[in-house]
């Protein structure tokens, strides 16, 4: 085994941790001269090893935002105001010396119980280099663009090796650029093309290739199929999980389209207006969505197999972040707001009590503030009947 | 073929030359005083202005009389000094303000006038009209100006302001046709211009209501750089004495002091007056032009935090 | 829409509604020469439309389904009348459509609107709402006065479901939401009182809360005025949702057609087939049981050297030799569906009785 061959069998290993990234408070403003925009708004996820996290929601909702931030790649106007991210670092994997010495600097908090965590948000740029790419990398929204069009893919792979792994020679690197060409289904004898003479999918895997490189613990993917056909987007997702079983990364999988998360994702982080709205396994939010927002969001898709009817979609549209509504943002355009939902602002909080990894930010489920029992699905279909059903009333009543 | 993609959540500005939102008066006259460049700039044309409108009136003396204060330094009877003549150089330069800016200004619009009716024109019918259209350009573009004016000049019976600013126009109006030309293509394939074409609309009314109104900030800051460029020339050409000698202007001024030496003689003020204005005129209008780069190009805006100091603060937090 | 006289099949004609077409495609080509500096050799071009029919029926709505490079955005714009067909007719209420006049070319644009994909794009900048929606009133005469104007206007706002109008009319295109402008847009083509009314992707831009909202409001337009929709979209379970009938095109060929429901849940092309099983569908059973995921091979080929015959040959898991050598005729399967497939016939009605499945493990054709 040469060093740099992908260890399948590192990921069976006993980790030291469980956890791989915890967010914690994660606040982001944009700064304008008509004031500040909130994008994210005390954002806390946790992520595991080898999990599949989909972040879902809509414009403003602050998905991309949370990738940048996690990767602090948010220029001004963008500031983190606030919170931590921590990372925690494999401290059994034995890679070359030089990223060693940088893990064994890291450690701030090394003791006997706790395993060692680092704060993306605080390492110092040296620092940051050898993190980004080694243990984080991140494809683009238009990653197909993300590629030098001067530049065949070989050397652009090469390019990052060079940087991150000096003491590769030419021959190594050429080597470790085939391996990850073949990973990722594209012909080794591509290693010369440039990007203009790839099509739309293979760009999208050369892509993920530069982006395994260095076999990094998570892959952030935002939106990384949306300019694709649906045949080849079938394909790359089709991939990307299979490199996730061999390789054991985790992935954060940013996108509009829940239908391909519920397909994908272990777990599933509803987001709306800069705050997490609800939190769950894509099971559980197939079959019972808990937040009025994550039930509307899942029957906004007309459907292939299944009765075919007239649905309604979500009332209203998406909140402009400079004028977000008081109490829960999304009380506007909820059938099931009542009082306390445009006063009180909902915490996201566990649904029942023992079951911690469920989580739901809404009044419905608050014992306090809630009125009886949360409603089954039944219920959220008939009120959204309902409100669409007054909707049109008004507008007709709008026009006359 | 279009593909779908998504709109996209970070707020990401345009790349491309915008027009800004001004819908009222109100909204130019805030963007005008809030951009630094632009009221600087605009303070300078303003006070040039208003010296070309008033200062003659004002003015008491002759620009033209002689005394007999031959080549006198700057005092305080003679505020610039006097020339080889005995003429008051301050006055010369203040009468002279009027005639170089109204030829800068009359010959830059006409110039650019052309070049929106070319490049536009061209950009958008394409096929054989733009290729004749940017065969013209192209061959004006290589015209030399200088040895132009110096044929031309030499044929023309006349000699005056408006040889230099057939000259000037000449030369000056195809680089601005190229460019209008390749924004007008850029445009012609944007969606709302296919909207209009599945309205209805005639060529003439998208070109001139659809596009041009959208190109409004080229087409500004594009003649705002002909009439640098056209002062410049001017007074260039003037001082090679192509224009009307007996006229008093910057360059005419210039092409005095030129022939007599004045360098030689010691007198910097003669020429020392009539340079500042030209550098001062063309600084203040290529601050105007670098402040509607600005507006119009949401990126090269500096935006200054409001709360610099709260920024740090919060920053200071993150770190404990 | 298997019609040579611009009528429908009879098992469609009973559900109601007239039986003429309006709007009639046949046999449209589209060929984009590219400029090339050599002065000899052969002129390439790339081959975005080939032999493509359709016809629209007022109240109804047709699907045009496909991906990138299939032509559909084309075949969009040639309806359109934005670019001019290579090759073929298009027929306005059984007449053929004359475009050397401009003014035929006025009257047509009356009858025949277009929406397009990117709200953002899709209005001018500099303009506000009353001038995009005031310019189609006057340049097809159905205003008197200002007045008049105001209050067509105002009533176009409505229709649209942007209430107060009030509000909207002096509202530039920066200050509305990706819904709203799209909205202006679709009461901008409503302005010309057409007949015909084609969306290009109409909510592939939009956020997807909204989408649902827009295409109920065509449909209601639809309904409401018994408008003949064409509706282009990469995503086949919104043509389902959205449209009667289906029209399924790969690579500048038609490939199937017929009713939405027929065509989605008995897909007889192996494209179709593909296309459906690629489909996010949250109905099925997760990514892991990828048995009954079609083995997606290769990719959209080229349109400038396109491969002869059927296009789809070289990813095709039941290609025959045939398939190289030249284009299928249209089969008819039986209740206005139809495809063009060698598998099942070459032309005609007498469709090979055949069933096909494309499961990764078995490819093989299963005659009963």
């Amino acid at each position: 085994m040469t060093m740099y061959e992908l260890n399948s069998a590192e990921t069976s290993t006993k980790h030291t941790s469980n956890v791989l990234l915890e967010i914690k408070h994660i606040s982001v403003d944009y700064y304008a001269a008509s004031g500040n925009v909130h994008a994210l708004n005390d954002v806390n996820i946790t992520l595991e090893r080898g999990q599949i996290l989909g972040l879902v929601g809509e414009s403003g909702s602050g998905k991309s935002t949370l990738a940048y931030a996690i990767t602090r790649l948010l220029h001004p106007p963008a500031v983190i105001t606030d919170g931590e991210i921590l990372y925690y670092p494999r401290s059994d994997r034995d890679e070359q010396q030089p990223r060693k010495k940088v893990v064994h600097s890291w450690q701030q908090s090394a003791t006997e119980t706790e395993p060692p965590s680092v704060d993306i948000l605080q390492l110092t740029p040296a620092q940051l280099r050898a993190f980004r790419w080694n243990e984080l990398s991140i494809v683009f929204q238009s990653a197909m663009n993300a590629l030098n069009p001067v530049m065949t893919i070989g050397t652009q792979i090469q390019d990052v090796l060079r940087t991150h792994r000096p003491k590769m020679g030419p021959d190594s690197r050429k080597q470790r650029a085939l391996e990850l060409l073949r990973l990722v289904g594209i012909a080794p004898d591509r290693i010369r093309s440039y990007p203009h003479e790839l099509s739309g999918g293979m760009r999208q895997r050369a892509i993920i290739a530069i982006a395994l490189a260095l076999s990094p613990e998570l892959i952030i993917l935002d939106e990384p199929t949306t300019a694709l056909d649906v045949v080849v987007q079938r394909e790359i997702l089709t991939e990307i999980m299979r490199l996730r079983e061999q390789l054991g990364f985790s992935v954060i999988f940013i996108t509009h389209d829940l239908s391909l998360l519920l397909e994908m994702a272990d777990t599933i982080a509803v987001m709306y207006a800069g705050r997490v709205v609800e939190k769950a396994t894509s099971q559980e939010l197939r079959s019972r969505p808990c937040h009025p927002y994550s039930y509307g969001l899942l029957n906004s898709f007309p459907t292939i197999h299944g009765p075919r009817r007239r649905m309604t979609g979500i009332p209203g549209s998406p909140p402009d972040l400079r004028a977000i509504p008081s109490g829960c943002a999304f009380h506007p355009r909820c059938p099931c707001a009542f009082d306390a939902c445009s006063s009180v602002f909902p915490a996201l909080l566990p649904v029942s009590t023992g079951m911690d990894s469920r989580r739901v930010a809404c009044h419905l489920y608050d014992s306090h503030l809630g009125d009886g029992e949360p409603p089954a699905n039944e219920e959220f279909a008939a009120r959204y009947e309902d409100k669409y059903e007054a909707m049109q009333k008004a507008r007709s009543s709008n026009e006359q | 073929m279009s593909l779908p993609s998504h709109e996209v959540s970070i707020p990401s500005p345009e790349l491309s030359l915008t027009t800004p939102k001004i819908h009222r008066l109100s909204d130019l006259w805030r963007m005008v005083t809030v951009n630094r460049k632009v009221s600087f700039g605009l303070g300078i044309l303003i006070f040039f202005t208003l010296v070309a409108i008033f200062g003659p009136i004002i003015l008491t003396k002759d620009p033209n009389a002689f005394s007999t204060d031959i080549l006198s330094p700057p005092s305080a009877t003679h505020w610039l000094g006097t020339t080889q003549t005995g003429q008051d150089v301050f006055t010369q330069v203040v009468v002279g303000t009027r005639v170089s800016l109204i030829l800068g200004f009359v010959t830059g619009l006409v110039a650019t006038l052309i070049s929106v009716i070319v490049g536009l024109t061209g950009g958008y019918l394409g096929g054989w009209v733009d290729d004749v259209l940017s065969l013209f350009s192209n061959v004006f573009l290589v015209l030399p100006g200088l040895p132009l004016a110096i044929v031309l000049a030499a044929f023309l019976p006349y000699r005056g302001p408006l040889t230099v600013g057939f000259v000037t126009v000449i030369t000056g109006w195809s680089w601005g046709a190229r460019v209008l030309r390749s924004q007008t293509l850029s445009m012609r394939s944007r969606e709302f211009v296919e909207a209009a074409k599945a309205s209805g609309e005639t060529s003439w009314r998208i070109i001139f209501f659809e596009i041009f109104p959208n190109e409004i900030a080229l087409v500004a800051a594009e003649l705002l750089g002909t009439i640098v460029y056209a002062v410049l020339a001017e007074t260039g050409l003037e001082y090679l004495g192509l224009g009307d000698v007996t006229n008093t202007s910057w360059g005419t001024m210039f092409y005095w002091a030129g022939n007599n030496d004045a360098i030689l003689l010691g007198a910097w003020w003669w020429i020392l007056a009539p340079g500042l204005c030209v550098a001062i005129l063309g600084a203040g209008l290529a601050f105007i032009n670098f402040g509607i780069d600005e507006i119009a190009n949401p990126r090269l805006r500096k935006e200054r935090p409001p709360k610099f100091a709260k920024l740090k603060k919060a920053r200071k937090a993150v770190a404990e | 829409m298997n019609s040579n006289n611009g009528t429908l099949p009879d098992a469609l004609a009973a559900n109601g509604g007239t039986t003429n077409a309006i709007l009639e495609a046949e046999h449209l080509r589209k060929y984009f020469p590219i400029r090339q500096l050599t002065l000899f050799g052969k002129q390439l071009a790339v081959h975005a439309v080939e032999d493509n029919s359709l016809a629209l029926y007022p109240g109804r709505a047709l699907a045009l389904v496909g991906e990138s490079g299939s032509g559909k955005t084309t075949m969009a714009r040639m309806l359109a009348r934005l670019y001019e067909p290579t090759a073929g007719t298009i027929k306005f209420r059984g007449e053929p459509v004359n475009t050397r006049s401009s003014a035929n070319l006025r009257t047509y644009r009356r009858h025949v609107q277009i929406v397009f994909q990117d709200p953002f794009s899709s209005l001018n900048p500099v303009h506000d709402v009353r001038y995009h929606l005031s310019r189609p009133l006057r340049l097809h005469g159905h205003v008197r006065n200002a007045a008049d104007e105001r209050a067509q206007i105002l009533a176009l706002l409505n229709r649209v479901s942007l209430s107060p109008a009030e509000q909207f009319i002096s509202k530039y295109p920066h200050q509305l939401s990706g819904g709203q402008r799209q909205r202006v847009a679709i009461a901008r083509a409503l302005a010309a009182r057409p007949e015909v009314l084609l969306a290009d992707e109409p909510v592939s831009m939009l956020d997807v809360s909204i989408r649902l909202d827009m295409l109920n409001l065509l449909l209601r337009l639809k309904d409401e005025e018994q408008l003949a929709l064409l509706f282009i979209t990469h995503d086949i379970a919104s043509a389902r949702y959205f449209a009667e009938d289906t029209l399924v095109m790969y690579a500048g060929q038609t490939v199937e057609g017929g009713p939405s429901e027929e065509v989605i849940q008995q897909p007889k092309h192996p494209y179709t087939q593909l296309l459906i099983s690629a489909a996010p569908d949250p109905d099925r059973p997760s990514l892991n049981e990828r048995d009954k995921t079609v083995a997606a091979r290769g990719e959209i080929p080229s349109l400038i050297t396109p491969p002869t015959g059927c296009r789809f040959h070289p990813r095709c898991p039941h290609a025959m030799p045939v398939c190289r050598e030249r284009f299928p005729g249209r089969t008819d399967l039986g209740g206005g569906h139809w495809t063009n497939c060698f598998l099942y016939g070459d032309g005609g009605t007498q469709p090979k009785n055949i069933t096909i499945t494309n499961d990764a493990k078995q490819n093989t054709l299963e005659t009963p």
